[in-house]
Parts: structure tokens; C-alpha cells; sequence
């Protein structure tokens, strides 16, 4: 195999490897026609320079260890763990840039704009020890830079992420009296430390407050304010016509019903779903009232050959007095009708058995299979959005800063992160094998049908639908399943909210995209998209750069007007595709997955939720060398065409010119590639 | 002994064989002296040919007069026959079980199989002593052979030929011999050629209670320090450990007579515990139970992990002393046949891009294993499975192979092999048709006259047909010293031995297909480049030549 370089000088390192690296903010997007990673790529005209970049990369990573582990009683107990190896600028614009954007100025985005800077704040790092440097705080990050250290250290957290801000009293740090600690919701907490009772440090800590929790400031988000362009515009990635009609819909059973066009039949569902042809309007209220939130039974997938559908909705209103709506049991035996190949229509509610009993006492409740003929009803046991926010807080304390080395695996157990995954999973494996195995039609919900639904038909959609697992089909699949069916982003996530202790937060699309990562494990070859892909998605579930995932419904966005004041994350992703392209990927097509659902074969996402601890050995990703050798594929083809061209002139050329004066060897031959 | 002696039924037709991940198979099943051999007669790929030295231990259920065998063998497979009739299934099981635990090591296998192959370069002869010294010869001339062992009496565990300082004689080295442990007196194992500084090994010297002192000993190992530096010793014994050796004669090298080196204790477990540690591994990969509670929690408490952070921390530490601090490097436990060979072996990976590519590491178990006198025989006879309790059998080499593959997935484009590879040495080591991993040192070995009576692992692996199959496409040389990582967010379970029965590997080899076929069509497409701009140049040198009158 010929020997790859990474291209020009420092740049020669891609946003890949740098997803494990603490401090260096994942790449954000470049300013346009900055020349898109063409510093990067490496070059068949490098290919015979004698290391290759993979050398390169083992020679960083090793510094790395060297640093941070490599002890013992040899040297001497101070141990530097360190991040400089990895650490490098962030953008080009800083390396290339002027000495004074060298020295202290923070890059920005158009649209940014700074609204303080300090100098001689303290950065308690808990892994290499405080540093020194300028804190400069934007309408969209907070930016730190220490030229203490070579090369200059920073550390860059955008607002979006900033869960809570929090004074902490500091010792030990000289006349840095004062402390800070930002509680992030992507598994860090950096420390600041700083001299009481300056103005400007006062200052900053005063924007921070006010722009890293915007709507409680009444500010808009940074969204509203991004003013970057792409040649892409991502908000076209989803039509719900198109994709219906890729599906085969509408048909004979299936409508694409404008009965919601103003949001008035359910304010959370988007203005066109999928219903049943045959039901009467009439009928229809009466199920709209029977459904909690009014989220009725609507398709979400159908399955190309046996007609099985994955229909969703929200718990019935059963209550404590069993109460029967005809209507919505008629509703579902049309939807057990439109499948032909089937007599049964199985009902996935899922909840833990005994909640749903208990949301009985509560108004709502499930399917009675006595008076739902022909369905039968199946608990999957998956425990509430609570729960799971509880699991990923313990993830993150054992996780950040400090690993219990002795105790680690136990201690991921004891989280039961995984434990989850599996459920969600395996009731994803139970749903996507009733449709293709069993030809019948599932009917998901869970209590509202916008959380543990929108996991589980999702995944299962993942499962059953090639189409989905193309960087395309999967954005359109979190358009459609988890945005427009009203996954409420904003309350979940708490976007530029102050109320940290909202019980309403939860990280379901975090353990959603965990579920992905591990399907991708299990089936490398199966996704067109890579793991920066689904790194790249939660970052930005929390910037607040990007509209995708802001509010609550398609109707609040429709009225913020989010398609024309902000800019979709797919614009930025599908403006490089190939950065976020899987080289491995051969398309299952026609492939229905089933990923072992077993703990064995459950890893933690090492990758995203310990990538800020710098004894994180980043991998020497595969799939990186790859995308260089699928460049140099094509560079190697071009090259062969030309020269093909060239023989062939050439050859006319010395045939018809012969004697003629061949002027200076036109195209010399200087390099063997 | 006839081998149809233990054979009560050499035959039983109508036996259903149930394989993970594979159809189950109805066929008639066949006991030979080495072999257990299902064919289903019909098709010729649907065969079963499981060597009997494979076999762990063997379990045995009636339901009415269908018996069930479950055949529990030493690569972590777990089969299943159905055989009709009691009686049947009774005979086959008590022959599985004779065959399976022969005493004796000639009526192996390996003296029964003739290659279907032909052998052109018989790996007996590729790793002798004396060429692996030529390469240390070219850089240094402070080392030399040393035939004193060449009848086995000075230590019967080692090979006849081995590397000691040049300026040490004979004489001095039977002294020595005599103060460690086994007769194991400190031999060269690796010379860092970019520093020129060394890496020993050895048994515990025999310094007793009463703290006996050998000045030949301290000679010889001074003799490895240059002028002013000193050196380290790394101990694979905790102090605690290695005190109480004391009691029975053994011991460690005490400051006071030795104060060139420094001594530090590292904690490598007993072969004991290590098998322990595998047992529970196994059975927590195994555990079919459905809630599967606590999978890392049983992972953790197997503590396989930890003794692989152990071993790699302690070869690291190895290596760090050797290119770091630029000292020279003496490895040693108790007997120094096990943690001592786990240390300085993965030292060698670390430092040595030599030992990162196929020969390489074939030479590296050569030398460091198999001719150091690691006992495969007693170490590799049972595997965890075995019902019966373990007198000397220990994973060590098996932890050996998983650091290496630790390494490997760290550093995946710095090895010339892939985990097949591996793979393939954990298999062998258990169970195989060549000799080389039967006996346990080379006298063992040349008693059994090996290399005349069976076929070397290294004569098949090692045609070029055959070793396509463990190369790593990604494979670029790397000189570089590489450290892994050990914390333990960076270990992982070696899912490939670990797992292997447990999951389809379908998806993970088509990408890993998908990998070689990128690289090779970039192969196709350079030498096209190549012919392209040949011709070209032709055509330039003919236009020149018309031009030139």
C-alpha cells in the first residue's frame, strides 16, 4: 500500500480525530469558500513522502500518552497530563490570521458578536492544573486562550450547552478568590477562577448569565443571529409529500389528510398525517378527544411489500372507569384492515406495566384487549424520561472529571446506561420483526407519544428501511419522527433556559443517537454516515446555532417563522458530505437489521461521553485512513484518465508530428506517484 | 496402545450437530484416534472436524433414550450432539473423554499429521539462536553465544545457545546459574539498537533468608551497565511477594550488593489467579441467563481487564526505561517462565517495529516463548472449561496475545498481522496438528525429537498463501516506539476470542472485505499510473531522439 500524508503543515488533521480531544470545540462550521478541506486531503503528488500520515497521527497520540500516563517510579510523580499534542487552532482563520487575532481575539461567526472580554481569569483544568488566560464571553460561546502553554491552550464551549452557572469558592489559587463552574449538558464542567471585585471580571460573568440563557433574558437565540451561508439549504431535506410518496402512500387504505393543516385537530402533530381513507370526519373527533395531548393513531412507515404499518399515537383516555371510545377501536381495526396479510394488529405500549396501570388512576391508560378484538397489547418496560435523566447524570459523574479506575466498568453498570439502550433497542427488534416477520401492523405510544414513541418507531424504521440509513434518509427521519411528530426539543433540552431543574429535561434524543452508534457497531457497513455524523447532530442538539431543533411543534416554528431566520444544521452538514461519509459503506438495501440486543454487545460511546478526559485514547479511526485512501482513489483515477488522454495525444502527435520540433517536453514527468 | 482400545463406538448414524451460527447438521458421526467427525454425507462442506486435544470437557444429558453431548472445547466453543440411543451416546462420550486427555504427548496429533502441503522453508530451522544474534552481532560487539547450556545441564528450561555478555566465560555463568532460580541465570533478550541499552530476563535469584549474595551474579549483570549509568530491575512481584520467596530460597536483589540498579516491584498475577480470572470471564461471556444483569459488573469482577492493564503497565514500564531513561533493563519474577516472558515480550512490541510484522512476532514467540521455556504443555492443557481443578494451566500466554491485540486496535495500521493472526497462535497453542507448541522448553522438545517427528506451525503459516490471510491491509511501517494507553476506558474485551461463539462476525467481515477491496482497487490504479507514465516517458525519449538529428 503507498504511504499517505496528510497534506499542507498543521492542518493535516482532520475533525475526526479531534472529536476525542478536549478543549477544541468540534469543528464548527467554515466561513463559505474557504476552501473546503482542501488543506486536509492528501495529495497524490505527497504519497512518496517516506512517513505516512498514520505515523503522524501514532506520533501524536503517543505524545499524548507519554504525558498523561506513562509515570511510575521512573520520572519523576509530576505528571503533566496534557492536551497539547492534540491541541491545535481550531480554525484557520487563527493560524492564518494576523498577530493580534493570534494573541487574544476569539473567531467568530457572522453574526457573532463579542460582548466581553477579561484577562486573568484562571481556567481550573481538572486533568493538566490551572492555566491563565483571556476570557472573551460572544452572543454565542465563551472563548478562553492561554498563551502560557505552547501551543496557546483553549478552550472553547458554545452557550447552548451551558445547563447551569455556578459560583464555587476556590482556594489554593493565590488571589483568584472567586470561582465559577458551567455545568454543561454535554458531560463537562469547566472552572474558572478569578480576582474578586474587578469590574470586568464582574462584567463577564454578568453576559455570561444573560446570553448563555437567552429566553430567560428574553434575547433571541443565537439562531435568530447566525448569519452564515451554505450553498445547501437544509430546510428543503424534508418534504412530507415526497417522502410519503416515497413510501408508496397515498393508497388505496392510506390518505395524506390536510385535517390538521392549522394545528387545530392537535397542536403537537405537523399539518399532514397519514389516516386511514375510510374514517368519517365525525369519527375522527370523537378519537382526537379519546387520545391524550389529541395525538391520535397516525402512519409513520409502511412496509413496502406486506402493507404492515407502524402507526402512532398517545395512551387512550381509559381512566379509572374503563371508559370505551367505539370510534378509536374502530379506528384501529381499519388500521388491522388496511394489512391484508394479517388478522391481528399487536399494540406496543412502552411503558412499564405497572405506570400504565397507574395512568389509569390518572385519565389515561391502554388498550383493553376485550374490547380491541384482534390486537394485542405488548408492554416494553422502558422506564420514564426521569429515569433515564437520572442515568445519564450518574453516567456523567463518573465519567468527568475523574475515573474510578478500579471501579469503572461497575460503575458504567451502575448507571444502567446501557441497561436502556438495550430496552429501547430490543423493543425497537420487537416492533421491526412483527412488521417483517409477522406481515402485521404495529401501533406504538407511549404516555404523550413524543418520547419513548419517537425512540422506538424511529429505530425501528432504521431497522426495517434502507433509506433511512443514508446521511439523506436519516435527517429526514429526525425531521420527520422526532421534529415534526412534536418531540418537544426546547422542554427536553431546555434551549436558553435559566430553570435547570426543570423536571421536564430529559436526554432521549441523546440515548436515541447512542442507539444508532451502537447499530452502526454492529453493522459497519450499513450506514452511509460516520460517527462524526451523529457527534456533529448532538452538538448541535445543544448550540443553538442552528433552528433544527429548536421549540416544541411544527406549529411554534411555523409562527417564529424558523425556515427563513435561521439556518437548518443540514445546510452546514450536506454543504460537506464527505466529511460525514462512512467509507465503508456498501448499502444494505432491501436489509432489515436486527441489532443483537444484548449487554454483551453494548459498548459505552466512549467517543462522546468520555471525549473530554484526555487519557480518552482517541482512536486511530479506520475509517479515517480510509476516506484518505477513497481520495486518493479518485485522485488516482483522474490522474490515469489524464495521462490516458495524454498517451493518446502524444502517440497521435509523435506519429503525425514525427520530425517535427516537440517543443520542451509540454507535461514533465516529475513525480512517481 | 491401539487407539481403538478407547474407541467403544467408532459410528453412530442419525446425530444431529447443533453449532452456533450454523444450521444444524444430521449426519453420521465418526470417532478416529484424533478426530471427531461429523458428516452429513450429503454435502461436502457440511463437515465437522474437531480435533479431540481440542476438547475441554464434555457434558452428557438423557431425555428419554436421545442423549444430548456438549462438547466444550479450548477455543471457547460450545457444540452440541444429539445421538440417539443410550448406549450409543454413553460410549461416545466416555471415548471423547479418554481421547481427549491422553497422557502421553506422543500419541498427539502432530506425530500423526503428514502436511498436505509441501513444506519449502521448514520453520523448525527459520528462528534458530544463532540468526536472531547475527542481527544484535551487527550493532554490537559486547555480546556473544554461549554453548554452556548446550547439553541442557546448566538449565534445563532453556535453549543451548544463548546470548550473555561478551566478557563474561563459562565458568562464571555456571556460578551464576546455580544462584537462580531454575538455573534461569540472566540472558540477553533485547538489544535496543537505538540506544544501545538491553533488556534480560531471568529466574529470582537464590538469595534465601539468610541473604546469600553471588558475586559472579552482580558481575554479570554489572557487565550489561556502561561506566557511571545504572540500570533497573523490574520485579513482577509485589515486595510482599517477593519477601516472602525469601522463606524458600529465593528472593530479590538487595540495594546493598547491588547498587548500580534500582529495583521496582510491579504486580503481575500468578498463573493460578490468572486462570481464575479466565474461568470467570468465560462463564460471564457465556451466561445465557436473559436479563443478563450486571454484564460490566461480572466483566469487571473477572478482572481479565485488570490483568491486562497490569501486564501492559509493566511492559510499558519496561520499555519506558530502556528509550527514556536510556538505562539498561533486567525482567524477572519468581521462575521467570511466565509474567518475566509476558513483560519483556510486549516490551518488544512497544519498542521494536521489527516484532510488529508477521515474522517478527513469529520470531518474538520464538525466542521470547517457546525457546525462553514458557511451559505450553502444562499451561495450555486445560482451557476454562475443564471440570478438573488446574494444576499448572494459565491463560499467560493467552494474555500475551490479548495485549498484543490491545495494542493492535490502538495502533491499527502499525502491525503487519491482523487479529486473525492472533487468533490463529491462541488456537494452536491449545490444540493443533504441528508441533510447535507441544513441550514445554526446548529440551523437552528435542527429546521428543520435534522438528524430525512433526510440522512446524511456521512451515504452513508462513507460504505465501497461506499468511494473505493474517496480513493487515492497512498495514504501513512504523518506526516508531508506541505506547499504548491503559486506562481502562481505552481497554476493551477482545470480542474475537471472547465472543466469537456468541455473535455473527457476518456484518463486521463484510466491512472488513469492504476495507481490502478500497485498498486494492487503489492498488490496481497505481500500477496503472505506473504503466501510464512509463509509456508516456517512452513516448518522450522516442521524440527526443527523433528530434536530436
Amino acid at each position: 500500500m503507498e504511504k499517505l500524508t496528510a497534506g499542507a503543515g498543521g492542518g493535516g488533521y482532520s475533525a475526526e480525530q479531534g472529536s476525542a480531544v478536549p478543549g477544541v470545540v468540534r469543528k464548527p462550521p467554515r466561513p463559505l469558500g474557504a476552501g473546503l478541506g482542501s488543506s486536509r486531503q492528501p495529495s497524490v503528488e505527497a504519497l512518496e513522502s517516506p512517513s505516512g500520515s498514520h505515523v503522524e497521527w501514532c506520533r501524536q497520540l503517543i505524545a499524548a500518552t507519554i504525558s498523561s500516563q506513562i509515570a511510575g517510579p521512573v520520572s519523576s510523580e509530576a505528571i503533566s497530563r496534557d492536551y497539547k499534542v492534540s491541541k491545535r487552532p481550531p480554525l484557520p482563520a487563527l493560524r492564518d490570521g494576523n498577530r493580534l487575532a493570534q494573541m487574544e481575539e476569539a473567531p467568530r461567526f457572522p453574526g457573532e458578536s463579542i460582548k466581553a472580554i477579561a484577562k486573568d481569569v484562571m481556567y481550573i483544568c481538572p486533568f493538566t492544573g490551572a492555566v491563565s488566560g483571556t476570557l472573551t464571553v460572544t452572543d454565542y460561546k465563551l472563548y478562553f486562550k492561554s498563551l502560557e502553554r505552547e501551543p496557546p491552550f483553549i478552550l472553547d464551549v458554545n452557550l447552548g450547552v451551558i445547563s447551569r452557572l455556578e459560583t464555587i469558592g476556590v482556594q489554593s489559587h493565590g488571589e483568584n478568590s472567586c470561582g465559577m463552574e458551567i455545568v454543561c449538558k454535554d458531560m463537562r464542567n469547566p472552572r474558572f477562577a478569578y480576582k474578586q471585585e474587578e469590574q470586568s471580571k464582574l462584567e463577564i460573568f454578568e453576559n455570561l448569565t444573560k446570553h448563555a440563557f437567552p429566553v430567560s433574558n428574553d434575547l433571541p437565540l443565537f439562531a435568530f443571529l447566525y448569519k452564515e451561508k451554505f450553498p445547501v439549504d437544509g430546510w428543503k431535506v424534508y418534504d412530507p409529500v415526497a417522502e410519503y410518496k416515497r413510501q408508496g402512500l397515498p393508497n388505496e387504505s392510506w390518505t395524506i389528510s390536510k385535517v390538521n393543516s392549522n394545528y387545530e385537530l392537535c397542536d403537537t402533530y405537523p399539518a399532514l398525517l397519514v389516516i386511514p381513507t375510510s374514517i368519517k370526519d365525525e369519527d375522527l373527533r370523537r378519537v382526537v378527544a379519546f387520545r391524550a395531548k389529541h395525538r391520535i393513531p397516525v402512519l409513520s412507515w409502511i412496509h413496502p411489500e406486506s402493507q404492515a404499518t407502524i402507526t402512532r399515537c398517545s395512551q387512550p383516555l381509559v381512566g379509572p372507569s374503563d371508559k370505551r371510545c367505539k370510534e378509536d377501536e374502530k379506528y384501529l381495526q381499519t388500521i388491522m384492515d388496511a394489512n391484508a396479510q394479517s388478522h391481528k394488529l399487536t399494540i406496543f405500549d412502552a411503558r412499564q406495566n405497572s405506570v400504565a396501570d397507574t395512568n389509569k388512576a390518572k385519565e389515561g391508560g391502554y388498550e383493553s384487549e376485550s374490547f380491541y378484538t384482534n390486537a394485542e397489547l405488548t408492554f416494553l418496560e422502558i422506564p420514564n424520561i426521569h429515569v433515564m435523566r437520572e442515568s445519564l447524570r450518574k453516567l456523567k459523574e463518573i465519567t468527568y472529571p475523574v475515573i474510578d479506575e478500579a471501579k469503572w466498568l461497575s460503575n458504567v453498570d451502575s448507571t444502567h446506561w446501557l441497561e436502556y439502550i438495550r430496552l429501547l433497542l430490543m423493543g425497537a427488534v420487537r416492533i421491526a420483526d412483527k412488521l417483517e416477520s409477522g406481515k402485521t401492523s404495529v401501533v406504538v405510544h407511549c404516555s404523550d407519544g413524543w418520547d419513548r414513541t419517537a425512540q422506538l418507531t424511529s429505530l425501528a424504521m432504521l431497522m426495517l428501511d434502507s433509506y433511512y440509513r443514508t446521511i439523506k434518509g436519516f435527517e429526514v427521519l429526525i425531521e420527520k419522527e422526532w421534529i415534526s411528530f412534536g418531540h418537544r426539543f426546547a422542554v427536553r433540552v431546555g434551549h436558553g433556559d435559566v430553570n435547570h431543574t426543570n423536571s421536564e429535561r430529559s436526554p432521549l434524543f441523546v440515548q436515541f443517537i447512542d442507539c444508532v452508534w451502537q447499530m452502526m457497531r454492529q453493522f459497519p457497513a450499513a450506514f452511509e454516515f460516520n460517527e462524526l455524523f451523529l457527534i456533529t447532530i448532538l452538538d448541535h442538539l445543544y448550540s443553538c446555532l442552528f433552528g433544527t431543533f429548536l421549540y416544541n411543534s411544527e406549529q411554534e416554528r411555523v409562527k417564529a417563522e424558523l425556515h427563513t431566520k435561521t439556518v437548518s444544521l443540514w445546510s452546514y452538514i450536506n454543504s460537506q458530505p464527505e466529511e460525514f461519509t462512512n467509507p465503508f459503506y456498501v448499502n444494505y438495501e432491501n436489509h432489515v437489521l436486527y441489532p443483537v440486543a444484548s449487554l454483551r454487545h453494548l459498548e459505552l460511546w466512549v467517543d462522546y461521553y468520555v471525549r473530554w478526559n484526555p487519557r480518552m485514547r482517541p482512536q486511530m479511526p479506520v475509517h479515517q485512513n480510509l476516506k484518505e485512501l477513497l481520495v486518493i482513489r479518485s485522485e488516482l483515477q483522474k490522474k490515469v484518465d489524464e495521462l490516458h488522454r495524454e498517451a493518446s495525444t502524444r502517440s497521435l502527435s509523435s506519429s503525425s508530428d514525427r520530425g517535427s520540433s516537440p517543443s520542451h517536453s509540454a507535461t514533465p514527468v516529475h513525480t512517481t506517484v | 496402545m491401539e487407539f481403538a482400545e478407547l474407541i467403544k463406538t467408532p459410528r453412530v448414524d442419525n446425530v444431529v450437530l447443533h453449532r452456533p451460527f450454523m444450521p444444524r447438521v444430521e449426519g453420521t458421526l465418526c470417532l478416529t484416534g484424533h478426530h471427531l467427525i461429523l458428516s452429513s454425507r450429503q454435502d461436502s462442506n457440511e463437515e465437522l472436524w474437531l480435533l479431540h486435544s481440542n476438547i475441554d470437557s464434555i457434558e452428557k444429558r438423557f431425555v428419554g433414550s436421545l442423549g444430548t453431548v456438549i462438547v466444550k472445547c479450548k477455543d471457547l466453543r460450545i457444540i452440541q450432539l444429539d445421538i440417539p440411543g443410550m448406549e450409543e451416546c454413553l460410549n461416545i462420550a466416555s471415548s471423547i473423554e479418554a481421547l481427549s486427555t491422553l497422557d502421553s504427548v506422543t500419541l498427539m496429533y502432530p506425530f500423526f499429521y503428514r502436511p498436505m502441503f509441501e513444506v519449502i522453508e521448514d520453520g523448525w530451522n527459520t528462528f534458530l539462536p544463532e540468526q536472531s544474534f547475527k542481527q544484535i552481532e551487527s550493532s554490537t560487539d559486547e555480546w556473544r553465544l554461549s554453548y554452556v547450556n548446550k547439553d541442557f545441564s546448566v538449565c534445563p528450561s532453556y535453549p543451548p545457545v544463548l546470548a550473555v555478555p561478551k566478557s563474561i566465560d563459562d565458568e562464571t555463568i555456571r556460578k551464576v546459574a546455580t544462584f537462580r532460580h531454575a538455573g534461569r541465570f540472566p540472558v540477553l533478550s533485547y538489544y535496543h539498537k537505538k540506544n544501545g541499552m538491553v533488556m534480560m530476563r531471568s529466574g529470582q535469584p537464590l538469595t534465601g533468608s539468610n541473604g546469600r549474595r553471588c558475586k559472579e551474579d552482580e558481575k554479570l549483570i554489572n557487565a550489561t551497565l556502561r561506566a557511571g549509568k545504572r540500570g533497573y530491575i523490574i520485579d513482577t512481584r509485589s515486595i510482599n511477594v517477593a519477601q516472602q520467596a525469601k522463606a524458600r530460597g529465593g528472593g530479590f536483589e538487595v540495594e546493598a550488593h547491588y547498587p548500580q540498579w534500582r529495583r521496582i516491584h510491579k504486580t503481575i498475577e500468578r498463573s493460578n489467579i490468572l486462570q481464575e480470572s479466565l474461568i470467570k470471564l468465560v462463564e460471564a461471556c457465556n451466561d445465557q441467563s436473559h436479563n443478563m444483569d450486571r454484564w460490566l459488573s461480572k466483566l469487571e469482577a473477572s478482572n481479565w481487564l485488570t490483568n491486562i492493564k497490569e501486564i501492559l503497565t509493566t511492559a510499558c514500564l519496561a520499555a519506558q526505561c530502556i528509550d527514556r531513561e536510556g538505562a539498561s533493563v533486567l525482567v524477572h519474577g519468581t521462575e521467570g517462565t511466565d509474567s518475566t516472558l509476558q513483560v519483556t515480550s510486549l516490551a518488544q512490541i512497544i519498542l521494536d517495529p521489527t516484532s510488529r510484522t508477521i515474522r517478527g512476532f513469529e520470531s518474538l514467540v520464538e525466542r521470547e516463548w517457546l525457546q525462553a521455556g514458557h511451559p505450553f504443555q502444562q499451561r495450555c492443557s486445560q482451557s476454562a472449561y475443564s471440570n478438573s481443578k488446574p494444576k499448572w494451566e494459565a491463560p499467560v500466554f493467552l494474555l500475551f496475545l490479548d495485549c498484543v491485540w490491545q495494542i493492535l486496535r490502538q495502533f491499527p495500521c502499525s502491525f503487519q498481522f491482523n487479529e486473525h493472526f492472533l487468533i490463529l497462535l491462541f488456537e494452536h497453542a491449545y490444540a493443533s496438528q504441528f508441533g510447535t507448541f507441544l513441550g514445554n522448553n526446548s529440551f523437552e522438545r528435542r527429546k521428543l525429537k520435534l522438528p524430525q517427528k512433526t510440522v512446524s506451525l511456521w512451515s504452513w503459516v508462513n507460504r505465501p498463501q497461506d499468511t494473505e490471510r493474517f496480513l493487515n491491509p492497512l498495514f504501513e511501517a512504523n518506526s516508531l516506539v508506541i505506547w499504548p494507553s491503559v486506562s481502562p476506558q481505552s481497554l476493551l474485551l477482545w470480542e474475537g476470542v471472547f465472543l466469537r461463539w456468541n455473535r455473527s462476525s457476518k456484518c463486521l467481515d463484510e466491512a472488513y472485505d469492504e476495507m481490502i477491496h478500497i485498498i486494492e482497487h487503489n492498488k490496481e490504479l497505481q500500477s496503472k499510473v505506473n504503466t501510464l507514465r512509463r509509456q508516456l516517458a517512452e513516448l518522450e525519449t522516442e521524440d527526443v531522439q527523433l528530434e536530436t538529428p
